[in-house]
């Protein structure tokens, strides 16, 4: 992997994570924003401004691509390379986690 | 203009779109919303029922690049899109009274970002205009090329004037910015070097340009009084160069002038009069006078960055 992206998603912002946890499905700005909100019931709710700069980046960055365009909303899909670095972060919380339960 | 519109002037610079935000939404607050700006400052309001509203700035070329998308995406979460100007996307949301305002970053991360976009968009091409213009105009002012003259110097004060509006913008970014990447990144002593870098940068420029204006303004001269006058030999004369004599009618006073840069200027006057005898010179040349009446007279020699020499002889 490349040593920027490692720099860039490991680890990852919780809004970077909770984006490309989403776009395992194809989805677009707005259905990941209701979805996460689900997801934390209500605690997280992504804003446009966040939203559109972290697809753009994202996009560029090759973690998750274009697939089409719908009423004017770009859906989006997570790559291999998006789902690499997904695993790379999953195992990180995993441990974390693992770690907070035996000295909680 | 009629009662339910109004336009105000105001100016916010590159680093200040926070305040733009207030501003904004302040008015709102008292009964006016925002219509339109234009160029290069003017705020048009219409009025409106008291509100409370958010008002948001985005910098996202990119966005304004594909704006259909990018406005829907605002739109979704329930934002207006207003107009875009100079690079920057305007927004408004209705808030529930007595909520914190309403925000289009979550993180600060992405607002970092936007600050980064924002110093790429703008800062950028100022720094290269500044060099391009005012580096030159400095050099060409420090080693006394061309016409110097009362233009050349309001020329030079209104360039000081607006480096120092950029050094100052660009410290306030700095500063902006060490605090976003403090929180976002949390403090450590690879962003302390950083920013001590930046720190360090800027002064060397302010003392850089602070050094060219004093070197500028130096008199370097040698002075050599002989029988009935003196010599002036210049390499940057930028003072006055005063003797005084008794003269007669009759009595000629006798300037001569090797030039080889810059501005040479004689004087001629009795002391507590008008100037008798005055030019500004650019050449090698001779220069008479005759006394016309008795009296004490100063017969000076002064100059802007003057570079030769001057002979001063009284016959």
């Amino acid at each position: 992997m490349d040593a920027h992206i490692k720099k860039v998603y490991v680890p990852m912002t919780e809004t970077g994570f909770y984006i490309l946890l989403c776009l395992k499905e194809p989805n677009h700005g707005y259905g990941i924003v209701q979805r996460v909100k689900e997801l934390t019931e209500g605690a997280i709710v992504l804003a446009p401004g966040t939203m559109y700069g972290s697809l753009s980046k994202m996009e560029k960055d090759g973690v998750i691509r274009f697939v089409r365009e719908e009423d004017k909303r770009k859906i989006y899909q997570i790559t291999e390379l998006g789902n690499e670095v997904l695993e790379l972060e999953m195992h990180r919380i995993e441990r974390l986690y693992r770690n907070m339960k035996e000295m909680r | 203009m009629m009662k339910d519109q109004k336009t105000e002037f105001r100016i916010f610079t590159i680093s200040q779109y926070r305040q733009e935000e207030e501003y904004l939404t302040k008015m709102h607050e008292q009964g006016w919303k925002f219509r339109r700006v234009d160029f290069p400052g003017f705020y048009r309001f219409d009025k409106c029922q008291p509100e409370q509203v958010s008002y948001r700035l985005d910098f996202n070329l990119e966005g304004l690049k594909n704006k259909g998308e990018y406005e829907k995406m605002f739109e979704d979460c329930g934002w207006e899109p207003i107009q875009d100007f100079m690079g920057y996307s305007y927004f408004r949301k209705a808030g529930q009274a007595g909520e914190e305002k309403e925000e289009i970053f979550c993180d600060d991360d992405s607002r970092l970002e936007m600050m980064n976009r924002v110093f790429r968009g703008k800062m950028i091409p100022l720094i290269i205009i500044f060099l391009a213009c005012l580096v030159p105009q400095f050099v060409s002012n420090m080693w006394g090329y061309g016409n110097h003259g009362n233009f050349g110097y309001l020329v030079t004060v209104a360039l000081l004037v607006v480096s120092i509006m950029y050094l100052v913008t660009f410290a306030v970014m700095t500063v902006q910015f060490y605090q976003y990447e403090k929180n976002a990144k949390g403090e450590s002593s690879e962003l302390k070097l950083k920013y001590c870098g930046i720190a360090a940068i800027l002064t060397l420029f302010v003392v850089g340009i602070g050094f060219v204006i004093w070197a500028s303004s130096r008199s370097v001269y040698d002075f050599t009084e002989v029988d009935s006058g003196y010599v002036v030999e210049a390499e940057r004369l930028n003072s006055v160069v005063s003797v005084d004599y008794d003269l007669k009618a009759g009595d000629t006073v006798y300037y001569h002038i090797d030039h080889t840069g810059g501005e040479i200027s004689l004087n001629l006057e009795e002391q507590g009069e008008d100037p008798v005898y005055y030019g500004n010179f650019y050449e090698s040349g001779d220069h008479i006078y005759e006394i016309q009446q008795d009296g004490s007279y100063s017969v000076e020699v002064s100059g802007k960055n003057g570079n030769g020499t001057i002979t001063v002889s009284i016959q």
